[in-house]
């Protein structure tokens, strides 16, 4: 029926004649109602649950697949130097003989400030009747101390064993000043006669004051000139490398043990006097700072070239390995869930203090096969940070299994983001690292870690351990853009 | 004075916060195929069981036939929508989920009062909602990893219909419409897991999205011709479904993408009305559409099912108080059964709804609020694995223009 309502046949109504207290009860109630509504509007669902689980009409096909990559399709080397820091000027002298590495201590003094018009009141005291004693003091690195708990964790014996050091140290002096862009180097030639030959007593204390002849060190001051010393190894000695502080150390307070405030750092020439000019007060020797002073490294193990003999990172001489996996086996359009470069420690073979390891990504022609010599500042623009860690112990009893998480590097590779290759570049704290720049420099301590290689047993090679995570309607070619 | 301002607000107030809620989860039996059907003309329709189809009123008519829109003889804005709480209940797992949906917004403009109507609107035909968590192990490189996995179902299906209604002679009422049909079905999956150390692996998301389009009509007769009884009836044509689908995994840059087409079934519906004394009415319904022929989704192919949906009620109308002052609120009463358009389980999924309603008008007449409760049984646990207990408040605001401008 044509323009009926539901009141019938009613003529439309006048509300304003509805009585007030309806008006208010229906004001009252449409606002309860939109309230209710409102309520149920800020509700919070329970969290979801089983409930409806197995109806899901979609899936993940493959979830945590594993796979392992061995295969290297890519090694090379890097020594990094740094023009900036040259060997002589790096804060610590090595010193001692082991299986792989050699370095005796050079030192350069230079007299001629006793030429200076300042030092003529001294000049009458520096005879051979009036010194008492000379000797040489070097103040050793407390990590090559028996006593490694301030460098281990805190969870107990878990490094190496410390062999201990019984160093016997031959003085002599060079037939010349040593030239500091010689070393790395053999050992220059020196006067056969001994300056000293020092024997340490293990334990007893961390400043080595070598006792050296008088009359050789007379003659050094009467020289009014530059004079070289080498500190070698006596073939008595116990092995192993050692650390002293260099002229340079400026990290003693965390390395050395508490100096004297007037210590000279570095091998400094200490001559004690019987009559002491009437301007020292309080002051008792003579000290001859070196004017140089550098590690010989006179044998250096050189890093594996070939990746079947192992991997070698080195910290103090860098020495960085790239390595590139080849990915062929790792289906393509897959989520990388988690990517680890895994490599395994050789503790038979790693030594050193605890540094900063680091993975990146590096463009393989920057690293070809063999052995490539480049300055850290050119490295920097071609890596790619991926992961740092600074827990590690090259000496670590137990945990000898690194894992650098490349993840978002073997990503990008799955989704070809770059144009041509990336390898892993395992690298030291270097200072353009964010969050893994180690304080001290990698140029300070001399750490080897030696990873297993391509040919040992499966469990001990490098290797990728990737989990990913597959859609067939990506892997599968049709259909797809 | 009258209080035309506040209910003015009101309306306005009541459209912002539905227009400002968003939909949430609704029963796990809605995860599957294209969902729940949700579509509901008025709350006032709700209240009496769901059916409208032979229904008139020339200040606040249904959409249900948009051939009864031809009897406006103002401007309207109509909006419905509703609010709903279930408890779903599995066999070891319950979830209590709320949500809210704005169902329809319609415009209906006379183009010659209570002749020629223009309308156009908004109608969401079909929700699909429903998220679920899990936990999960894997054996991987000689460790435990564990996480959760979750999955996320939203989407809906609406369609935008822009017609004519024309009340060609007193007696009978003709409608016709465009409808384009629009839509998303959007599947989310998480996975998130760490070693035993507690590290996280990079998790999973896994997101596929069909965005739907088609088009289809409707054609919709009222015959009111008599006074005791009207009858109604639509047809809206079968049509074809553009899925458009993309699937992508977290991290990985490739994308698939793909198109299919769905043949989408016609739907019939129809429907009677009968006066009876003293201002009660009784009205039935019927709805069928023919999801069984439903093509162009294997993946669908062994669980679609007809979906048909009987409603039944009776509504005391409006009643003017003996003194003539006033109203007498009406009163609703439905009960409705619906056979939803795909099983679970094996199982087909039978909804069946009580409700109940009344409804209040705004100053002059120029505008109205319907109210409706209803509770629902959608599915059982022995044969659907699943039950959701449903109540549903529902609210439909039409303004007219006097009231609004």
């Amino acid at each position: 029926m044509s323009g009926s309502s539901d009141l019938g046949d009613a003529p439309l109504p006048k509300f304003s004649s509805l009585p007030p207290r309806l008006a208010a009860t229906v004001t009252l109630t449409v606002t309860t109602a939109m309230l209710v509504v409102a309520l149920v509007t800020g509700c919070t669902s329970d969290t979801p649950s089983l409930v409806g689980a197995n109806l899901a009409e979609t899936a993940i096909d493959t979830v945590l697949a594993p796979l392992t990559i061995e295969q290297l399709a890519d090694f090379g080397v890097l020594a990094v130097s740094d023009p900036a820091v040259p060997l002589d000027e790096t804060e610590v002298l090595y010193f001692g003989n082991s299986d792989t590495e050699q370095s005796s201590i050079l030192v350069n003094y230079d007299f001629s400030s006793l030429d200076h018009p300042d030092s003529a009141y001294l000049l009458p005291f520096l005879t051979i009747d009036n010194i008492s004693s000379a000797e040489i003091r070097l103040y050793k690195l407390t990590w090559y101390s028996n006593d490694r708990d301030g460098q281990a964790p805190p969870d107990g014996d878990v490094l190496k064993p410390y062999p201990g050091v019984g160093k016997i140290i031959d003085v002599h002096e060079l037939m010349a000043p040593f030239d500091t862009l010689s070393y790395p180097g053999a050992e220059p030639e020196y006067n056969p006669a001994f300056i000293s030959t020092y024997v340490e007593i293990p334990d007893t204390n961390d400043i080595l004051a070598i006792d050296c002849a008088v009359a050789p060190v007379v003659a050094w001051l009467d020289s009014r000139g530059e004079v070289g010393v080498i500190l070698r190894e006596d073939s008595r000695s116990d092995p192993g490398v050692i650390g002293f502080a260099s002229k340079e150390m400026v990290h003693g307070g965390s390395t050395l043990p508490l100096l004297n405030a007037n210590t000279t750092l570095g091998a400094a020439l200490r001559v004690e006097l019987i009559e002491k000019p009437a301007q020292w007060v309080g002051r008792d020797y003579a000290i001859f700072g070196p004017a140089a002073d550098i590690s010989t490294w006179h044998q250096l193990q050189p890093a594996y070239t070939d990746p079947a003999d192992g991997i070698m990172v080195r910290t103090h001489l860098r020495s960085y390995p790239m390595l590139r996996f080849d990915l062929d086996a790792l289906p393509q359009h897959v989520r990388i869930n988690r990517a680890n470069l895994v490599v395994v420690n050789d503790t038979s073979r790693s030594e050193g203090h605890r540094t900063v390891l680091t993975a990146s990504e590096l463009r393989p022609e920057f690293a070809p096969p063999g052995e490539t010599t480049v300055f850290l500042r050119d490295l920097e623009p071609e890596i790619y940070f991926l992961f740092g860690n600074g827990s590690w112990q090259p000496e670590h009893l137990t945990e000898h299994e690194l894992n650098f998480n490349v993840t978002s590097s073997v990503q990008r590779f799955i989704n070809s983001v770059y144009e041509g290759d990336r390898g892993f570049l395992i690298a030291a704290g270097e200072y353009f690292f964010p969050g893994y720049n180690s304080n001290p420099d990698p140029d300070f301590w001399f750490t080897k870690w030696i990873f297993h290689g391509t040919a040992a047993a499966p469990e001990l090679r490098p290797r990728l351990e990737i989990s990913y995570t597959r859609l067939d309607e990506l892997t599968d070619p049709e259909g797809t853009q | 004075m009258t209080p035309r301002r506040p209910f003015g607000a009101l309306l306005i107030l009541a459209a912002v916060i539905l227009l400002a809620t968003t939909a949430g989860a609704q029963t796990p039996f809605a995860s599957q195929a294209l969902g729940q059907n949700v579509e509901m003309s008025g709350a006032r329709d709700v209240g009496r069981g769901g059916w409208g189809m032979a229904d008139t009123d020339t200040l606040a008519p249904g959409t249900m036939n948009q051939a009864a829109l031809a009897d406006l003889q103002f401007s309207g804005l109509f909006f419905s929508g509703f609010g709903e709480t279930a408890e779903n209940t599995g066999i070891n797992f319950d979830r209590r989920t709320y949500r809210t949906v704005l169902t329809n917004i319609r415009l209906a403009l006379p183009l010659r009062r209570a002749k020629l109507i223009l309308h156009a609107g908004f109608q969401v035909k079909r929700t699909m909602e429903w998220s679920s968590r899990y936990d999960i192990f894997y054996d991987h490189y000689g460790e435990t990893v564990s996480g959760i996995e979750r999955n996320q179902r939203t989407g809906s299906l609406y369609q935008v219909p822009v017609g004519l209604s024309w009340r060609l002679f007193g007696g009978l009422a003709l409608a016709g419409s465009y409808n384009p049909v629009r839509g998303v079905i959007e599947e989310q999956i998480t996975q998130i897991f760490t070693d035993p150390l507690d590290n996280y692996y990079l998790s999973n998301i896994r997101d596929q999205a069909d965005d739907l389009k088609g088009q289809c009509y409707t054609a919709s007769v009222l015959i009111d011709a008599l006074r005791f009884m009207h009858l109604g009836a639509s047809y809206t044509t079968a049509y074809d479904l553009t899925m458009t689908r993309s699937i992508a995994l977290s991290g990985v840059a490739e994308r698939r993408r793909e198109s299919f087409t769905t043949s989408m079934p016609a739907e019939y519906r129809g429907g009677l009305m009968i006066r009876l004394p003293n201002h009660w009415r009784f009205g039935a319904d019927g709805q069928l559409s023919r999801f069984s022929e439903l093509t162009g989704r294997p993946d669908w192919d062994a669980i679609m099912n007809d979906e048909w949906t009987l409603s039944a009620g009776i509504e005391r109308t409006w009643v003017r108080t003996q003194f003539g002052r006033s109203y007498d609120m009406p009163f609703r009463l439905g009960v409705q059964w619906r056979q939803w358009a795909h099983t679970v389980g094996g199982s087909v999924v039978n909804e069946r709804t009580i409700s109940a309603g009344t409804g209040f008008p705004f100053s002059n007449r120029l505008g109205m609020i319907d109210l409706s409760l209803s509770y629902s049984l959608i599915g059982d646990v022995e044969e659907n694995g699943y039950r959701s207990q449903v109540w549903r408040l529902g609210l439909s605001l039409t303004g007219l223009e006097p009231l609004v401008f």
